[in-house]
């Protein structure tokens, strides 16, 4: 059922099992998860089924401390589907290291292992719809034929992110709004929280629209999914007007953390005469299913050097991959049809055999007169690096003192840094320039500065708002414990990338999925 | 990127691998005749052969030398080097300049295998490498 909450009379009162507050990756797969349970679930959602400023401009905040390139009401979207939006749909699982308690890494640890997750991200590859292939790189190299250049490597690894750019809200919007059992209410912006007398447990929940009716969920379990920084914001307030008991630690925003993204880390040298990182490392397609390698520390040596997650994307010439679309051909035709996008594929072959011609035009003329050095194969590539952002505790989300249109207090970000998030990508470089220099790859020319506090104007981030309301058993080091629920409030959940206690390096949304779906069997358990 | 640029970064990478890591296998043979001749030269002055005559491997080891300041002697780069050899500094100045190429890419090999290496104006440098290439620096000057 769908309802437009700007239609609904003023002191309106609804009633679910289970109410969601936020339409985005994790809202949407818990939404899925009881479509398929006689629980009642209400999905909430601030916007409408398209951007609305108004209601985008709910999102405006101030940022201070180390430059944020992205103006917070465009760095998050506030319609049905969320940031999922825009996002570009790179998909990863954290890795075992990154759910580890790292001596070197204040606040690292996640209450269970990579094992614990491990059924969840299977399940969170079909709502991400990025099935069957996975994340072991050896079943894309038998895939695709492609060789790993890391085959003999101690230090270095292939890591395989696919990329799957699907808007939830476009995709799972009829699903969910043709389920008897969920309603999808939209233009509802949670306000603050109504609770029993010793302030934990929630009684109702208040939303309103801007210039429109004000009304109120009661509900047996909430489940809070607006994001990274919004998840903050809505507890903060909570905290401030007294509704809540909570965040006995006083971490609520604190460790505030994205991915940096250093997109002209280092120079990329290919060796003349050795071979040469494609195809596998290059943005590519299996069957229909884009993927990319990156290269990572492996972790024996990242646990003995210290070292924070960092990816490494050789990023060269766009290179034809027509090997990739023949192959694409055959495994089509071996099925009795034509590849999913026939004509990509072709272009692509011919692509690839007028690349070839062009290579073999050039060596030959470089050995004569080195005129046409500065071409493929010989053209430099840039080396991009994604770094994992350690927990810095005065890295946070505060309350500023402007407020929206609702009246609420906004939102301030102070992002701050460590030395080791420096370190780890400098010390990464080096481990990676040196191995593929041994390997006969490529020489590396890093471009940062060696100084620990010293960032290049060029740092960006890709939105990934993360560690906000961060998971610990202990409600004195996290606000929510291991099953999501906010310490002290035994029926308010978080769902999100703000419960992460630390970040890895991939993109978030697989995790946020996995614990999704985890927390839904969780309460599913409640409600038997 | 410009031609000369890119006929710049070609020689570079060709002079820094075959140089520090492969050039005994490419060039060795070409050396063999001069064994006896070469016998009698110091270490620094066969180490120095060793690294490709360029100016970029020139700057490098300059730069290197410059970062470094506790290691601006020949015999200091040469002690350290020597260091990572098995068999030690007077093995090393034993060696016929074939052989010793060989043992100077079999120790740089070892240091990238390590990962030891450091950055000389952004490049990542084995760190013997570097010091190679700043013992040819200090040779050539004098």
């Amino acid at each position: 059922m769908l309802v437009d909450a700007r239609k609904l009379p003023n002191g309106h009162r609804l009633e679910a099992d289970i109410c969601l507050i936020g339409a985005g990756a994790a809202g949407i797969a818990i939404a899925r998860e009881f479509a398929k349970s006689s629980s009642k679930v209400l999905l909430l959602e601030s916007g409408g089924f398209e951007l609305d400023g108004q209601i985008q401009s709910l999102y405006e905040g101030e940022t201070t401390g180390q430059p944020y390139e992205h103006r917070l009401a465009a760095a998050r979207l506030r319609y049905f589907g969320g940031s999922t939006n825009h996002f570009g749909g790179a998909c990863r699982i954290l890795d075992p290291i990154d759910f580890e308690s790292r001596n070197w890494l204040p606040g690292s640890g996640w209450p269970f292992s990579h094992q614990h997750l491990a059924p969840f991200y299977t399940r969170a590859q079909d709502v991400f719809q990025v099935s069957p292939y996975g994340f072991d790189t050896d079943v894309w190299v038998r895939g695709t034929g492609y060789p790993r250049i890391d085959v003999d490597s101690k230090q270095i690894v292939t890591r395989i992110w696919q990329q799957n750019p699907l808007r939830f809200g476009a995709v799972y919007r009829d699903e969910l709004v043709k389920a008897p059992n969920v309603t999808v209410c939209l233009y509802a912006t949670a306000t603050g929280f109504e609770t029993d007398g010793p302030k934990s447990r929630v009684r109702a929940l208040r939303c309103a629209v801007p210039g429109g009716p004000s009304f109120t969920v009661a509900s047996r379990a909430y489940v809070l999914g607006c994001g990274g920084i919004e998840n903050a914001r809505v507890l903060l307030l909570a905290k401030e007007d007294g509704s809540l008991a909570i965040d006995q630690g006083g971490v609520l925003g604190r460790f505030f953390m994205d991915h940096l993204v250093l997109h002209d880390a280092a120079e990329f040298s290919p060796m003349p005469r050795g071979p040469t990182p494609r195809d596998l490392y290059m943005s590519n397609g299996l069957n229909g299913h884009w993927f990319l390698g990156v290269l990572a520390v492996r972790d024996e040596l990242a646990r003995e050097e210290r070292l924070q997650s960092v990816g490494l994307i050789i990023d060269q010439k766009e290179r034809a991959t027509g090997r990739a679309a023949l192959r694409e051909f055959w495994n089509s035709a071996r099925q009795g049809r034509l590849p999913d996008q026939p004509g990509d594929a072709l272009s692509r072959i011919f692509e690839s055999v007028d690349d070839r011609i062009d290579q073999t035009v050039r060596r030959v003329f470089n050995a004569r007169s080195g005129i046409f050095n500065n071409l493929h194969p010989f053209e430099p590539g840039v080396v991009s690096a994604y770094v994992e952002q350690a927990p810095n505790r005065e890295s946070r989300v505060s309350l500023s003192d402007a407020r929206d249109g609702l009246g609420q207090r906004r939102v301030a970000l102070h992002w701050k840094l460590s030395r080791s998030d420096k370190r780890s990508v400098l010390r990464a470089l080096e481990i990676f320039g040196a191995e593929l220099a041994r390997l006969g790859v490529a020489r590396i020319r890093v471009k940062l500065t060696e100084d620990l506090d010293e960032w290049p104007e060029r740092l960006t981030t890709h939105c990934h708002h993360m560690g906000t309301t961060r998971m610990d058993p202990d409600a004195k080091h996290g606000v929510v414990d291991e099953h999501c629920r906010v310490h002290g409030v035994e029926n308010l959940y978080v769902a999100g990338s703000s419960v992460f206690p630390t970040v890895g390096s991939a993109a978030p949304t697989m995790t946020i999925i996995a614990l999704a779906l985890r927390l839904a069997d969780h309460l599913k358990k409640g409600a038997a | 990127m410009s031609v000369r640029a890119g006929v710049k970064r070609r020689v570079v990478l060709r002079a820094m691998l075959l140089g520090a890591l492969a050039a005994v296998f490419a060039r060795g043979t070409a050396f063999a005749s001069q064994d006896g001749a070469a016998a009698s030269r110091g270490l620094a002055e066969r180490a120095a052969e060793c690294v490709p005559t360029d100016r970029l491997l020139a700057e490098l080891g300059a730069r290197y030398l410059a970062d470094t300041g506790t290691e601006a002697s020949v015999s200091s780069l040469l002690a350290r080097i020597a260091e990572r050899w098995p068999a030690g500094a007077t093995d090393l100045a034993q060696l016929s300049p074939r052989s010793l190429r060989r043992a100077l890419a079999i120790i740089v090999q070892r240091d990238l295998e390590r990962a030891d290496v450091v950055l000389v104006d952004g490049w990542v440098l084995a760190r013997s490498e570097a010091r190679l290439y700043a013992v040819a620096q200090l040779v050539r000057r004098s």
